[in-house]
């Protein structure tokens, strides 16, 4: 597994090809967030692709920026010594990294590896604060979406621990 | 109702608010008293509100029982301070218990109420609604660190067999 050493490829602004798949993925994000709010929020991403197999994320390692998942499947888990644990499936129109950074920890949760090829758009956490705290348009429709997402991930991770215990 | 107005205004949370805003956010508060020992949240349980401490001590415990012992952290909360905010979601177990442990005077917030800032005080209600995702993503990160230390307490075997029932 390669990390750190080339897993991304890209780092291209976002063009009106990007803006479609967008909307495609995440219809109820780019209908709250209506046509001007939408090309803000694509002027703080850049596009990034990834090949299959690599680590996107490495549990408990640094992170800096969140990502909107487009296009290919992940597999997020978490690590201790030689021994993995599943914790989620990811897929086009999820969000990677806003544990990290809402938590304040800026280190990842969990081992994210592409299982094929991967499509993101890549914000950096101190964009995505900007627009988050500075931004209220912006920011209500984020926030919904991201808040219905971490308790969905929540819910999945108390399964697992509720197996384990 | 002007003391509680004064209150919110002076934390971090809710100091740029003033005015309309901060006035709906008061309306829609329920001022609580608490004796010692009374449980404000259960773990496991789903919350029936969000309360912010206005005086007193509210002590938090968690109890994570993956990989076999139960382990129990616990934590005081005071003044100012903000416990059950994820009541505020919907289908949402409360990660750990809040227990007055002394006399607690504390403001209310329901689902019902927090969901009705969102019309009448949306700039207060995405201020919560912030707060409850920042609450969502340390309680994920708290329960990855747990399901790693469960990891590292079972034996590979045994966790096959808890994981997948061989």
């Amino acid at each position: 597994m390669a990390f750190l050493h080339g897993p991304l490829k890209g780092g291209a602004r976002v063009n009106q090809d990007i803006t479609t798949e967008f909307q495609r993925r995440f219809p109820a994000a780019s209908g709250e967030l209506g046509p001007e709010n939408l090309a803000r929020l694509m002027r703080a991403c850049t596009v990034v692709t990834i090949a299959p197999h690599r680590k996107l994320f490495r549990d408990r390692m640094p992170v800096d920026s969140l990502y909107l998942v487009l296009e290919g499947e992940m597999l997020a888990s978490v690590e201790d010594g030689s021994r993995t644990l599943e914790v989620g499936h990811i897929k086009p129109g999820d969000w990677l990294g806003e544990v990290a950074v809402l938590s304040g920890e800026m280190l990842a949760s969990s081992t994210v590896t592409t299982t094929t090829r991967c499509r993101a758009l890549k914000i950096h956490s101190r964009d995505f604060e900007d627009l988050v705290i500075h931004d209220a348009d912006i920011s209500h429709v984020l926030l919904g979406q991201l808040v219905d997402l971490l308790a969905q991930r929540l819910r999945e991770s108390n399964a697992t621990a509720a197996k384990l215990s | 109702m002007n003391d509680l107005r004064v209150f919110l205004h002076g934390l971090p949370a809710f100091e740029r608010f003033q005015g309309k805003p901060l006035d709906m956010l008061v309306n829609k508060l329920r001022l609580q008293d608490f004796d010692p020992g009374q449980r404000l949240v259960e773990q496991d349980s789903q919350g029936p509100a969000m309360y912010i401490i206005i005086e007193g001590t509210v002590e938090i415990t968690r109890r994570e029982t993956i990989g076999g012992d139960g382990e129990q952290e616990a934590r005081d909360a005071r003044d100012g301070e903000v416990v059950g905010l994820l009541s505020l979601v919907n289908n949402m177990p409360s990660p750990e218990t809040c227990t007055a442990k002394t006399k607690v005077f504390a403001a209310e917030l329901t689902p019902e109420r927090y969901q009705a800032l969102f019309l009448q005080a949306p700039a207060v209600a995405h201020q919560l609604q912030y707060m409850v995702a920042v609450q969502l993503a340390r309680d994920l990160q708290e329960k990855n660190k747990a399901l790693r230390k469960g990891l590292a307490k079972q034996k590979s075997g045994s966790l096959l067999e808890r994981l997948f029932g061989r």
